[in-house]
């Protein structure tokens, strides 16, 4: 793997993790609001979501192509 | 009860917890639309048994009984993977949890997200290549001995009966609750149900039983969803309007308090769903039933994909749908002015309400479809766990032929099933929703970190890994007990010993201390013959190569 492909992957996951802490900071905030934020706080539990689903599914994407040992991908 | 009480319930009940307490509630009150119910839970029953019986024919060795032959495909793997960890309670509880105002939900369906994700990278490749049949065997290719055999076999067995005493339990409360049988006959039917798969085709039938499953949830999840956003001319934005309206007529401005104040409890749940979902053992054995290592992977990617989309349509459409269109129907409400059967029961009503009693009874079934394809997991991992790691290894040394393994793996699966019917008999109306907690928190704990140390820690030693296995497998049980939920709602004393509700955030990291603590001062830290296994397991685990039978490197 070439240093620049390296470094843009790393660059990529410390992206995904920012993404994903602020995902679930936003998440544990609206949990641990009132009954009533269910309700007016949900598109931001909505966004907070996708915001967790891509950080988490683009990581498992990202990393796991490469199958040590082999060329083999996961297409 | 008081209100914290309440919200814990509710909160646990996204796993299975409070059902038995919404069918004592109101036992038999949903029961009238029992008839369709129950001809669709007899369809299930049929296509079910049927595919035991298939895949009884299709089982010679024990290999394929305890793995399917490692003939799964990553595709149908995937699928059986979410079918095993969306639990009937996930269906329910989690739109129970947002009907009833709790914002935990979004906890429980962001967690196990990452839970796939630590699956995908550093669990699912070196569990493929390094295991056989349970998690057990990867860490006693690293550290051989009886203890760790022992500890290994008690872990799994910790978790998997106290997810499945809460299955069972709730399983009966739902069929109480939706055709009006008795407890014990609903946990003796569920129970004989799993039985028969698991004795009749193994992780065979257990698969396809969970494939099935899953699918009948993603569809049914898919339709609900349709015919709810049909109501409001797919507008999302009309939809919490509409629930938006019927909450604050509920629960008017001031909205209540919520039973996570704490950030510690938070965190904690947190930390409990994601990790302990990469140490549950019944998704665990999952990734020996695939051919190789990248169908291992493309197993989790299909699982994180379909309990993602699921969990979105669950939460953001289908709860709130609930919440706009169930909500203060005066025909749905008991005498106290409460929901019939509970929050839990909201998705059924939905149903109801979307679609009348048809699609009420479509749902009913695939709920309890989803009931039995877990509790034929469980009973898969609790089996293994007995037969493999305690009979055959510990007890018989490892000399047993084919025939005995599956033998053995059938009386201990007979063993389970009497335990499960028996607890969930005497566990009935208690509170099981701990039982859930002290699964995950005990997964999170105790497996976790045993396993992913003896993957990854050229450092740990055999001292260490059963220390550090032993602190958090008791620790985080103690920490439970201790904590609000038994020590004060259960045991009646007036301040718990340890005051969150949720202690992985401390049980899981004094695991990893304690194993790195101990093998630190080890004598045997840094040994030489150690480190060249390690070596050896750590490029093995990182080789690909299809299905095969691992040897010890000792």
């Amino acid at each position: 793997m070439s240093l620049v492909n390296r470094n843009l992957r790393r660059s990529l996951l410390a992206f995904c993790t920012a993404v994903y802490a602020a995902g679930m900071i936003t998440i544990i905030e609206v949990a641990r609001g009132s009954p009533l934020r269910v309700i007016t706080d949900v598109k931001y539990a909505l966004a907070a979501y996708c915001c967790v689903v891509i950080s988490c599914i683009g990581s498992m994407l990202l990393f796991s192509r490469r199958v040590a040992g082999s060329s083999e991908t996961i297409s | 009860m008081n209100r914290f009480s309440m919200s814990l319930g509710v909160t646990l009940g996204i796993i299975i917890g409070d059902l038995p307490l919404t069918a004592r509630a109101s036992n038999g009150q949903i029961a009238g639309h029992g008839s369709i119910a129950l001809s669709m839970f007899a369809v299930i029953v049929f296509i079910t048994i049927a595919v035991s019986f298939w895949a009884a024919r299709h089982v010679r060795s024990a290999h394929d009984f305890y793995t399917a032959g490692s003939r799964i495909s990553g595709l149908q793997n995937g699928l059986a993977i979410s079918g095993d960890f969306m639990s009937a309670s996930t269906f329910l509880g989690v739109v129970g949890l947002v009907f009833a105002g709790n914002g935990e939900a979004v906890i429980y369906i962001a967690s196990p997200i990452l839970g796939l994700a630590l699956l995908l990278l550093y669990v699912a490749e070196p569990l493929r290549n390094l295991g056989q049949y349970t998690v057990t065997q990867v860490i006693s290719l690293r550290f051989e001995g009886r203890a760790i055999r022992v500890f290994g076999a008690l872990s799994t067995l910790t978790v998997t009966l106290f997810y499945l005493i809460a299955q069972m339990v709730g399983a009966a409360a739902l069929l109480q609750i939706l055709v009006g049988i008795p407890n014990s006959a609903a946990v003796v039917l569920v129970a004989g149900l799993m039985m028969l798969y698991v004795l009749l085709g193994g992780m065979l039938a257990t698969t396809w039983v969970q494939i099935i499953k899953a699918v009948l949830l993603v569809g049914c999840v898919l339709l609900l969803s349709a015919i709810a956003l049909g109501h409001v001319g797919f507008d999302l934005s009309r939809l919490y309007e509409l629930a938006s309206h019927q909450i604050l007529a509920t629960q008017g401005a001031s909205g209540g308090s919520s039973a996570l104040a704490s950030p510690f409890s938070a965190l904690s749940l947190g930390v409990a769903m994601s990790f302990g979902m990469a140490g549950l053992p019944h998704l665990l054995i999952r990734f020996f039933t695939v051919p190789n290592a990248v169908e291992a992977r493309r197993s989790v990617l299909t699982a994180a994909f379909i309990i993602a989309g699921v969990f979105l349509l669950m939460v953001f459409v289908l709860a709130y749908a609930a919440i706009a269109f169930v909500q203060n129907r005066p025909e749905l409400l008991d005498a106290k002015g409460h929901l019939q059967g509970g929050a839990n029961m909201a998705v059924i009503h939905l149903a109801g309400v979307l679609g009348g009693e048809v699609l009420l009874g479509v749902v009913a079934a695939v709920t309890f479809a989803t009931i039995l394809a877990v509790v034929a997991g469980l009973t898969m991992a609790g089996a293994g766990a007995l037969a493999n790691d305690l009979y055959v290894q510990v007890l018989r040394g490892g000399s047993v032929g084919d025939t005995a393994q599956v033998r053995s793996f059938r009386i201990a699966t007979v063993l389970v099933t009497a335990a499960a019917i028996a607890f969930g008999i005497v566990f009935e109306g208690q509170s099981i929703a701990y039982m859930v907690s002290l699964a995950f928190t005990v997964a999170a704990s105790a497996n976790f970190p045993v396993l992913i140390l003896a993957i990854y820690w050229k450092g740990l030693t055999r001292r260490g890994v059963l220390m550090g296995g032993w602190v958090g497998l008791i620790g985080s049980v103690l920490l439970i007990v201790a904590g609000p939920a038994i020590w004060v709602g259960v045991l009646g004393h007036p301040q718990p010993l340890f005051p969150y509700a949720y202690p992985a955030l401390a049980s899981m990291p004094l695991a990893f201390l304690t194993a790195w603590m101990v093998s630190r001062f080890d004598p045997r830290y840094a040994d030489p013959a150690a480190q060249r296994t390690f070596a050896e397991l750590s490029r093995r685990a990182q080789e690909h190569r299809p299905a095969s039978i691992p040897t010890p490197v000792h």
